[in-house]
Formats: C-alpha cells, structure tokens, sequence
C-alpha cells in the first residue's frame, strides 16, 4: 500500500556531505536506476548492508556525483521497509538534482517525520520511543543524547507502568466490591485508596519535576554572573565563551540589562546571563536592572560570583554574597593579575568552590569553566533515562497528577467512591497517553506533526 | 412430510426473558410475530437466581423499561423484596434488586404475550432455519412444520445442545429437566456460523422448614426503593426476607477431599463456564486461603417452601453436595429438593452478529441472550428487546437501531460482544461502562424515552411525561441558583453535625448543596420557597447538582469519544492487505469488520500502533483518492 518516499536527511545548507535517505518498496530499485556502483555491478545484485562508492548518475547520461551508497531491506531497518541511503557531496543543488530525479522514477518526495511515522506504524517503536527520537534529532549535546536515547529503550514506561498497576489495582478493588456484592469481597478502604493515591501522585511528581531536570538538558542550564560594578563580570563572559563569541545574544529588548549566552561545556550546555551590577543605588533605572539581576538569579541553579582581588570587600561585595545564600554559587577572584587586596576569609564556607581568574590573561578560566561542570551537574542529577522531556508528555503527566490531586481532595471531602474512581481513571488515561495505551487521532497527528522532513 | 403450517413477519425461537422481549417488541411494532418455546410452561421461566436486577443489571433493567420493553414491569408486579445495592458509594453504582415470586414473574409473562396484538405463542421445538440466497425464509419444527418468517430471533438459552452434568452422570437436557433442542445447531452450522460451547451452573434448592435460620443472619428488604419501571407508581410491600450465612472449614475438606469426583476435573464438562459465577468447589481451589464463604438463602416465591442457595453452585454428584450442604451453619439438617446441576450448551460466537444483533452471514437472521454468548437474565432481556426491534426495521425498510456506549449500558454490552466477542458467558458489570456516572438507573428515562418513541414502543403520552419530569428538574436547579442564605445558628448547626464547615457570611444554597455532606433534602429547611416536587424531580436535582462536575466532564468524555465514532471504516477496505497492521490485528479487522474507528480501537488484538496505522492509512487513502480525482 505504501509510496516509496525520499528526502534529504542531512541539515539543509552546505555541508561536506548530504545523505539522501529512500524507504519504501522500490527504494532498491529506484537507487539502483541512477546508481552505479565502480565494481560494474547492478546495485540489486550486491549484498545489502554495505557501502558501495560509484557514480550517480541522472538517467540521461549525466554523471551528476561521485559518492556512496548502502542499502538494506525491511523489516530490520529504521522505517521497517527497504532503505537505500546516497551518502553525496554536500551541496544543496546537487541534492535537489538527485532528489529531482527519484521524484521523476516515481518516489514521492518524504512529508514531515514520515520515516519515523513508518518506523512507528511498521511497529518499529511506540509512541513514547518515537517522541525520543524527537528529541535525539534536535539534542544539543550528548546528556540530552544519552537521556532520549534511554527513553527509546523504554525507561519512561517502565517508570509509569509502575504508578499505572497501583493505580490499576485500587480501580479493580473498587470494582470488585461494587460488582459483586455477595461475594464477600474484602471492603474498599479509603485509607488504602489515600495510601495508594499518594504513593502514587509522589511519583508522579518526581516525574514531573524531572521534565525541569529534562527541560536543562534540552534548553540549557540557566547560571548567573553576579558582583558589583567593574568587578569584570561581562568580559569573565566573554573569556568563558571563547572563541564563540557569536553565540552572545543579547535577550529581546535593550532595556533589559541581563546578556544572556548558550556555552557547550563537556557534555552540558549552560545558559549564562551576565547581569548588571549589584550595588546601594537612588538611581530609578539602575534599580531596575538590579532587580532584574535578582530575578535572574532565581531561575538560576548556579550564580558564579564575582570579586576584584585588587580591591578590599566592600558593602556591595557582601550585598553579593547576601543574594547567593538561596543557591549553590561559585566565588570568582576576577583580575588575579593584578596585586591582591582581597581578603576571602570565611569565603569556603559560602561558596562551593573559590577560584582565582583573570578575564585578561586567561588564568583560571579552564578551572572555572570545570567547577561550573562540576557544580551544574551535581544540580541537573545524574539519573538518565525516565525523565521526561517534552512538552507533550509533561502536559500528560501534569493532568494526570491534577486528577489523582483532585481524587484525593474528592475523597477527603467526602465525595462517594464512584466518582472518586472517575478522577483515577482519568489520570490512568492520561498516563497511557503517554506511552500510547489510549491512542486519540489528534495525539497522534500532534506528535508527527513535530518531525522535520527526513527525520 | 413438510407442511406450510403458516406465514409471519418474525418468528422467535425461545420465549425466555430476550425472546419475550424479541416477540413483544417485533408484534408492538405490527410484526405478525410467532414466539416458540420447547414448553410453554418454560415462558419467563428464572431456572436460576430467583431475583431481577443488581449491579449493571438493575441499569439495563431501567433502560429496557425507557425503551418500552416488558421486564421491569414483570419485575415489579412479582417483587417480594427490594434491595439497593452500593447505598454510599455513589449514584453512578446504585443498583436495584428485587427478589421476583418465580411462579408470579412467569405467568405475568405468559399473560403478556398471550394478550399482545400480532403475537402467537406456539409449543414447539425448531429444528432449522431456512435460508435462500443468504436470506432467512423461515423455520422447521421438530414435527415438520414450516413456518415462512422474513425475519427470525435465535432466543434459544440453555436448551440449544443442553447437556447437565452432575458429578459422573451426565444427560441431554435443557434447564429445569425441560427437553433439549437438538437440531438446531447443525443447521447453523451449516449456515456458516461459528459456533461455541458454554457453560453455566446452578445451585441446590432446599426445603424451608428443614432450615435452621437461628444461625443466620436476616436479611430485610428496603422500604421507599423507587421501582423498576418508571410506569410502576407504588412499590410492593417487601414481603420476604433472605438469610446470610457461611460455608465452614469442614466444607472445604469435603470439596477437597472430593475434588477428583468433579466433572470439571475429570473432562466431563468441556464448555467455558463464567469466572465471574464460580461453583463452590471453584472458590474453595483457587481461594484456598479463604477460611469461609458467604452464602445467601433465598426465597423462591411465596407460596413454595422451596429456597435457593446463592453461592453453592456446583457441579459434584449428588452425595457430595449433600455433604457440602450439610456442613454449612443452619443447614445442618437442611432438605434437599433439587440438586445443583452444570448445564452446556451452544451458542454463536458473537462476532458473527453486527451490533444490530443480525448474522453477518445471513440477512434476517438475529441472535439475542445466552445464545451470543451472555449469562443473565437482564442482558438476555436487553437483546432481545435491540434483536426484535430491529427486525421489524429491517422488515420495515427502516434504518437499524444501535445503541452507543455513551448513552446506555445495552448500547455497552452489545459493543462489548459484536467487538470484542466473549471467552466466557458475558456479564454485565457497572466497570464494563467508562460513563456510569451518566449512565445511572435514575435517568434511563431521560436517555432513552425519546429513542423508544421514536421507535414506536413508548407512548406519545409517556414520553410526554418524561420530558416534563426534565423540564421540572431544569427549572428547579435554575431557581435554586438564585435562593441566598444567610449565616444562622440553625444553619451552622446542620453544617456541623454533617461534618461540614459552618458559613460566616451568606451564600448561595447550591454552593452549601454542593458540599458533599450536604443534599437537596437536608436544606429544604432553608429554602422558604421550596416548590412541592415527585421524589423522582428530587433525586434528579440533588444528583445533578452535587455531581455537577464529574457529570459534565463525562458528558465531554463522551462527546469525544463520539468523535471517534463517527470516523467510519469504509467497507471495502481489505484488512489483509495492509501489511503494516500486525498479523493479529489484521485477522481480527477482517472478522469483525468495524464501523468506525473507535470500535476498531476497541478490538482486543488490536493495539494502540495499530489504530495508528490505521488512522495513517485513512489519512493516505484520502490523499491518494483526491490526488487520483
């Protein structure tokens, strides 16, 4: 019933290399229309699961690239159907040449997330495994990686099958001695429905305070530079972005003193705001970017204070220090060039690390960067897998939890059992959302419609 | 020698509780309707639990009765007690029960069906059905008879390919020492149809006064239970009473003891019984930890001494069941009149039945109670009321009637069976149905008056009545929006003594009515301008308002899942050709051959992937279809 569908899979844009993925019942015959391989044979001829370099050629005579090519047949492939991939040079006319000709053999060009649609219908994953690899593609780094890459091996449902059973088993029970009243079944207990629907909403929370946790692997994990004037916060920022000096964007609006900056570092990417400058002001505006800064530093799971080792602590210095009591935070000795005033007694039981840096020369800058490493991911946890990253899933989950929420305060109130167990059959309902055990057209759609083209 | 010994409209084989209602519905809709029983003293005949109603029952018994069917009007002219069951877990799982006089509820039937216009009652057994072009033509009696039917209703029970068993003896019987039909099956079977093997079971009936009541515990009926049809304005007097009372350990040492002499463990009986109904022996194997088992003793009428014992179906011969008996406290000397009896028999495997209740294979061909695979009188009685109607659509040209799981628990059971099928004779339960908190008992009215009438079978006059009843709940909940209280002692000191909050400033009632705690009845102190309202306006207020919530998040629920519904799956769709389905899905998609998607989703075999699949594939049939055009 299915189209043969290509696309090409590869970022659009100039790149070494484009891959131009094929899938469906003539893929082998199609690629093998244009493609010959250098050894003279015909590419149906050759053995699947192996790349061949040879010419692509556009059926009129014209050798369009020389490149690579592999293939494999369904139903051990990604789709679950017959793949080829032409692994070209890559440049965005060539790409749509080739694509320009499989269109005219008869392939129908891929609609969005269509190969991962066919690998989910073809049974190749479910529907929490399809939303993982979502989130492979548009990972940043190797944490977010590793995290949706344990989701696909199903982790986030072996998690909720656990809080879906206990759930399961208070609704058998009630049903039970509703339905058969001369059985002598034992009494439905509400102390056990409130035991069971606590147990169970705590680990639904867990889950969802792990989207936050998800959501800083995904968007990155929000750090604030802090200190008084001049102390050198901005040009700290820009000696830790180094060489992606680009990648300094200021936030929508001017006005808005806090600069914010995506940095990779190891395995983590961290959003870092540098902000104004923490100090006793009468000053209308200036008032304004401090509290700003504040704000700043409330979303922040890390602030990395800055000092001046040329000068002695003032007020302000302690201003600073005052306003990281709440989170973990770093003392950054900025300008350790310089002749050192600074007395940081008392600083090790303030702050979890204290480094010397200078923003100039470039000392220290290595040692910072790791205790950010160090510190943000002892904040972010370590426990990969069943944590849920999206948007969709956190929505799920987060209704689920109002429900079993709102089961608990009915019970309390004294609503009657029977509508009680409404609220946890929803809440059931909305958990199997998520790994797919109630399937409504529209969650379906909603999740492919989030696919770019050859994905 | 064949003999045209008359010509119908719809002929009904059975007239136990789904072929009266069959043969009532199709003569009330000006069918000439033949109804034929083995024995004519077997019409409406309980061979079991002596009571109509209970949980998920005594809802479909409601809904009968707002469809214009006959049992919930038998049900109360024979009640000697009435039983709420749930009371305080909540309307959505109240059920009624009445004990019926067996012997009342059966000549009230018989009565009825005499009386009907359009109806024939007729003592014979059928032994074929004759089809022409895959189109029903008529039946075969036993004797030769032929009778020409465009339409005929299988109501056969227990009686098709009757077997009891009783330990190591075993006979060819219907229920009740009634004569087996016998030929029927074949004939069936070479339609096409795919038939199954059941089992059910009955408990021992004893003689009353060889019962030492002392030891149990009474049981009294309910006084102001509303009855079951919504026509019957007094209730019955309760005028029995039923006992409770327990097995002991001695019991289970016996049936241990005895286990091996069970024709369920010799492969005596082959047929699939209930899970649900298990015989004692059953419960005492696979509950061993269970030190006792409840047991209730109920009167089969008013004038007999005989007693039923809920709970003590078995199948063990006939000296260990006297054994077991009499280890039982107050039936120590107890008096056996009959013995508890296993009985199999045949049925379709309903996935040959659209949800209209009419073969797949054959036009005109219906199929209602035991026969599709249920258990129960109340789900007997539901089919076969939907089977009679929509025979005489059909016969009439008329569009069928499907009833959907949003708006009825027969709409439910029926979904349930055509969808799914059924491994074990099907019960219906109050968890069978995602809607209960709208699907109550009290207002089968309100759901399915206005499907009755349009059908024909509740009068311009009822109908009326009901949609005034509605008008009067609406306009009470609309005044009582706008009555205020004010903070008083009086007021307070209700709140408090119902575990409420006591008000520091006035409010509106039905804020105060809300409160869980609280209901419509207990304010009216405090509602001066409180109308006079029937207790059926009154109970339809408090519900609405105290649920109002989780009635219309369900009302959504349900409009929602009748989105789902309404996606139809063309016919012409070849299941087996989409390979992307799995291979399971695939062969059940072909049976079943679903209308809509949403049934689709409910095939078991069918997984959430595989919707998905179908859903792509819909997507993409369309798209290629308006790319061809």
């Amino acid at each position: 019933m299915s189209h043969t569908i290509a696309a090409c899979s590869t970022a659009p844009g100039t790149g070494a290399i484009g891959i131009v993925r094929i899938s469906g019942p003539e893929a082998l015959d199609a690629a093998g229309f244009f493609f010959r391989p250098k050894n003279g044979l015909r590419l149906q001829e050759l053995k699947q699961h192996t790349v061949y370099y040879g010419e692509f050629n556009d059926g009129d005579g014209n050798t369009l690239d020389l490149c690579n090519i592999f293939y494999a047949k369904g139903p051990g492939t990604y789709t679950g159907e017959d793949i080829a991939e032409i692994y070209c040079h890559g440049s965005k006319a060539l790409i749509a040449e080739i694509l320009r000709c499989l269109f005219g053999y008869g392939v129908r060009p891929a609609e969005p997330g269509e190969f991962t649609k066919r690998a989910f219908v073809n049974g190749k994953m479910d529907l929490a495994e399809a939303e993982a690899v979502i989130d492979l593609i548009s990972s940043e780094n190797s944490s977010a990686v590793k995290n949706a890459a344990a989701q696909l091996k199903g982790a986030l449902s072996g998690r909720l099958k656990d809080i879906r059973d206990r759930l399961l088993n208070l609704v058998s029970h009630f049903y039970a001695v509703v339905d058969f009243p001369d059985e002598g079944v034992d009494p439905f207990l509400l102390d056990e429905a409130f035991n069971a629907l606590n147990v169970s909403a705590g680990k639904l929370e867990e889950l969802t305070e792990s989207f936050g946790r998800g959501q800083l692997l995904t968007e990155g994990i929000p750090v604030s530079i802090l200190g008084k004037p001049n102390v050198g916060k901005s040009s700290l920022l820009n000696s830790l972005c180094g060489e992606d000096r680009d990648i300094v964007t200021p936030v929508a609006g001017t006005t808005r003193d806090v600069i914010e900056a995506r940095l990779k570092m190891s395995d983590l990417i961290i959003r870092v705001m540098d902000t104004a400058g923490i100090r006793e002001s009468a000053d209308e505006i200036e008032k304004i970017g401090i509290e700003r800064a504040k704000s700043a530093l409330e979303s922040s799971r890390l602030a990395i204070c800055v000092f001046d080792a040329s000068l002695p602590l003032d007020d302000n210095d302690r201003k600073v220090t005052g306003l990281c009591r709440e989170i973990p935070a770093i003392a950054a000795i900025n300008k350790s060039d310089l002749k050192k005033v600074i007395n940081t007694d008392g600083f090790d039981s303030l702050f979890r690390q204290v480094i010397e840096v200078s923003a100039v020369t470039g000392d220290g800058i290595k040692a910072l960067t790791d205790a950010i490493i160090r510190e943000t991911r002892a904040e972010s946890g370590d426990s990969w897998g069943g944590i849920i990253t999206n948007v969709r899933q956190e929505n799920a989950l987060k209704e689920a939890l109002l429900c079993l929420k709102q089961a608990e305060s009915s019970l309390r109130s004294g609503m009657t059992p029977d509508a009680v167990i409404l609220d946890i059959e929803e809440a059931l309902s909305k958990l199997g959302e998520i790994t797919g055990e109630t399937v409504r057209e529209e969650i379906v759609n909603n999740i492919f419609s989030r696919f770019c083209v050859g994905k | 020698m064949s003999f045209l010994a008359g010509e119908f409209d719809v002929a009904v084989i059975g007239a136990g509780h789904a072929g009266i209602e069959a043969a009532l519905a199709a003569a009330r809709l000006k069918m000439k309707t033949i109804c034929f029983s083995i024995n004519l003293d077997a019409v409406g005949n309980m061979p079991c639990n002596p009571a109509i109603g209970g949980t998920g029952k005594g809802q479909l018994v409601r809904e009968i009765d707002a469809l214009g069917g006959e049992m919930a009007k038998a049900a109360d002219f024979s009640c000697i007690q009435y039983r709420i069951l749930n009371r305080g877990k909540g309307p959505a799982v109240h059920s009624l029960r009445a004990q019926a006089d067996r012997e009342t509820y059966k000549i009230y039937m018989k009565h009825a069906l005499e009386m009907q216009e359009n109806l024939v009652l007729s003592q014979n057994e059928i032994v074929a059905v004759n089809v022409k072009n895959g189109k029903t033509e008529g039946v075969y009696t036993a004797m030769g008879a032929y009778y020409k039917a465009k339409a005929v209703i299988i109501c056969s029970g227990t009686f098709l390919g009757g077997k009891v068993i009783i330990g190591e003896y075993s006979k060819e019987s219907g229920p009740d020492g009634m004569h087996p039909a016998k030929g029927l099956t074949a004939s069936l079977k070479a339609l096409g149809l795919e038939m199954m093997r059941f089992k059910t079971g009955t408990p021992v009936r004893i003689l009353k006064r060889s019962i030492d009541f002392s030891k149990m515990e009474i049981q009294e009926g309910e006084e102001g239970a509303i009855p079951f049809s919504f026509e019957t304005k007094t209730a019955t007097k309760n005028a029995a009473a039923c006992h409770l009372t327990y097995t002991t350990q001695k019991t289970n040492e016996i049936i241990r003891k005895n286990l091996h002499r069970s024709p369920l463990f010799s492969g005596l009986i082959e047929g699939i019984g209930p899970r649900y109904c298990p015989s004692i022996e059953d419960k005492v194997v696979r509950f061993a930890n269970k030190e006792r088992h409840q047991l209730f003793i109920e009167p089969m009428g008013l004038n007999t001494e005989e007693m039923y014992v809920q709970g003590l179906s078995s199948s063990l011969p006939e000296d260990v069941q006297a054994e077991v008996l009499h280890s039982v406290l107050g039936l120590e000397h107890a008096q056996v009149m009959r013995s508890a009896y296993a009985i199999e028999y045949d049925c379709v495997n309903p996935l040959e039945l659209y949800p209209t209740l009419e073969a797949k294979k054959v036009s005109g061909l219906f199929g209602a109670g035991q026969f599709n695979g249920t258990s129960g009188y109340e789900e007997a009685a539901a089919q076969g009321l939907i089977a009679g109607i929509n025979a005489a659509l059909k016969i009439k040209g008329e569009p069928p009637l499907i009833l959907d799981r949003a708006g009825s628990y027969i709409g439910t059971l029926i979904d349930d069976l055509v969808t799914k099928g059924t491994k074990e004779p099907y019960r219906m339960m109050t968890s069978r149905s995602e809607y209960r908190l709208i699907l109550r008992e009290d207002n089968a009215d309100e759901r399915l008056c206005g499907i009755g009438f349009k059908v024909g079978l509740i009068s311009r006059e009822r109908y009326a009545r009901v949609l005034k009843k509605y008008e009067a709940v609406d306009e009470e909940i609309k005044r009582l929006t706008k009555v205020g209280v004010s903070e008083s002692d009086e007021l307070n000191k209700l709140l408090t003594d119902a575990g409420s909050t006591p008000i520091t400033t006035g409010c509106r009632l039905i804020d105060l009515m809300k409160r869980p705690q609280l209901s419509y009845e207990m304010l009216a102190p405090f509602d001066a301008e409180r109308p006079a309202q029937p207790p059926e306006v009154r109970e339809q207020v408090d519900i609405r308002v105290r649920y109002e919530g989780y009635i219309s998040r369900q009302l959504k629920e349900a409009e929602q899942f009748r989105s789902m519904e309404n996606v139809t799956l063309p016919e012409d769709i070849i299941y087996r050709e989409i390979t992307s389905l799995r291979l399971e899905a695939r062969e059940k998609l072909e049976k079943v051959k679903p209308r809509s998607l949403g049934q689709a989703s409910r095939i078991s075999g069918v997984s959430p992937a595989d919707i998905a699949v179908l859903i792509v594939f819909l997507d993409q049939r369309r798209k290629e279809r308006n790319k061809k055009q």
